[in-house]
């Protein structure tokens, strides 16, 4: 549907205009707060606290990103906030540590990096990896699930979290190297 | 990826840009020559596969997941007063 159209029939309470919402974006929303992390009742319960907010928004809406953008930021706010209160996350600093030590002189590798690259995924390493995926801070893995899982476009991702393209970046590196050590280490103790 | 590259990008360098993503969005003068070390590198053609693999296999782990159900929608609505 149009934002325009949308946006007129959100604000003005048209019959069947939330009704539309919840049926367009209860699924993926959804699916994106389960993939950032949280376990179902905190999905549930961070996606009715995202659609609330986001209705009460909409007479503030400047148009500078599209409905449903605006839509995953604010989801991205609520889940923030909620993965904060149980947050289990490892420092960041342990994963530039760990990846600067794996160079020498002139950047050259010094250490070898093991662990999986061809192999099937099977259950073992699916419960490595959402194990692995617990170190990593909300940002991190948002932006991980969006570009690595969901294959979102750069700027739209950026418009969610609220960073640069740079930041992102950061990001992203921290998120995939902290999972790759992660799984190195379980890797090596098979 | 870091102003200071030089010519021919370090495995350090490789390494960022392929966990950063600037080894596929970044501008194509810079992804030409990560590309031109790759191709002589064998322990970065390694990491660069297990960071592919990490990111294939967590699409099979969180890419599918179930719709959101009837019940979910309908305390979804009453939640909003519609």
């Amino acid at each position: 549907m149009d934002d325009a159209l949308r946006l007129k029939d959100l604000q003005a309470r048209r019959p069947g205009a939330v009704e539309a919402l919840i049926e367009e974006f209860a699924s993926p929303l959804l699916a994106a707060a389960r993939s950032w992390g949280l376990s179902l009742p905190d999905a549930e319960e961070a996606v009715q606290d995202a659609l609330v907010d986001f209705l009460a928004a909409l007479e503030r809406f400047e148009g500078r990103s599209t409905l449903k953008t605006f839509l995953f930021g604010v989801l991205f706010n609520k889940c923030s906030e909620r993965r904060r209160k149980a947050q289990r996350e490892q420092a960041t600093e342990d994963v530039e540590a760990a990846f600067d030590a794996r160079f020498g002189l002139l950047g050259i590798w010094s250490s070898m990096p093991r662990g999986p690259e061809e192999e099937a995924v099977n259950d073992e390493l699916k419960s490595w990896l959402s194990r692995c995926a617990e170190g990593l801070s909300v940002d991190q893995r948002a932006a991980f699930a969006m570009k690595a899982v969901e294959g979102r476009d750069t700027a739209e991702v950026c418009k969610i979290l609220g960073v640069t393209s740079t930041n992102l970046g950061v990001l992203l590196f921290r998120a995939r190297n902290k999972l790759r050590d992660c799984l190195e280490k379980k890797w090596m103790k098979r | 990826m870091d102003e200071a590259m030089k010519m021919i990008p370090s495995c350090d360098d490789l390494a960022r840009a392929v966990s950063d993503g600037s080894y596929d969005e970044g501008p194509w003068f810079d992804r030409l020559r990560l590309k031109l070390h790759m191709v002589s590198c064998w322990i970065c053609r390694r990491y660069t596969a297990q960071i592919r693999w990490i990111d294939r296999a967590s699409k099979s782990v969180w890419g599918e997941v179930p719709p959101a159900g009837a019940d979910f929608k309908k305390r979804l609505l009453g939640r909003l007063g519609s």
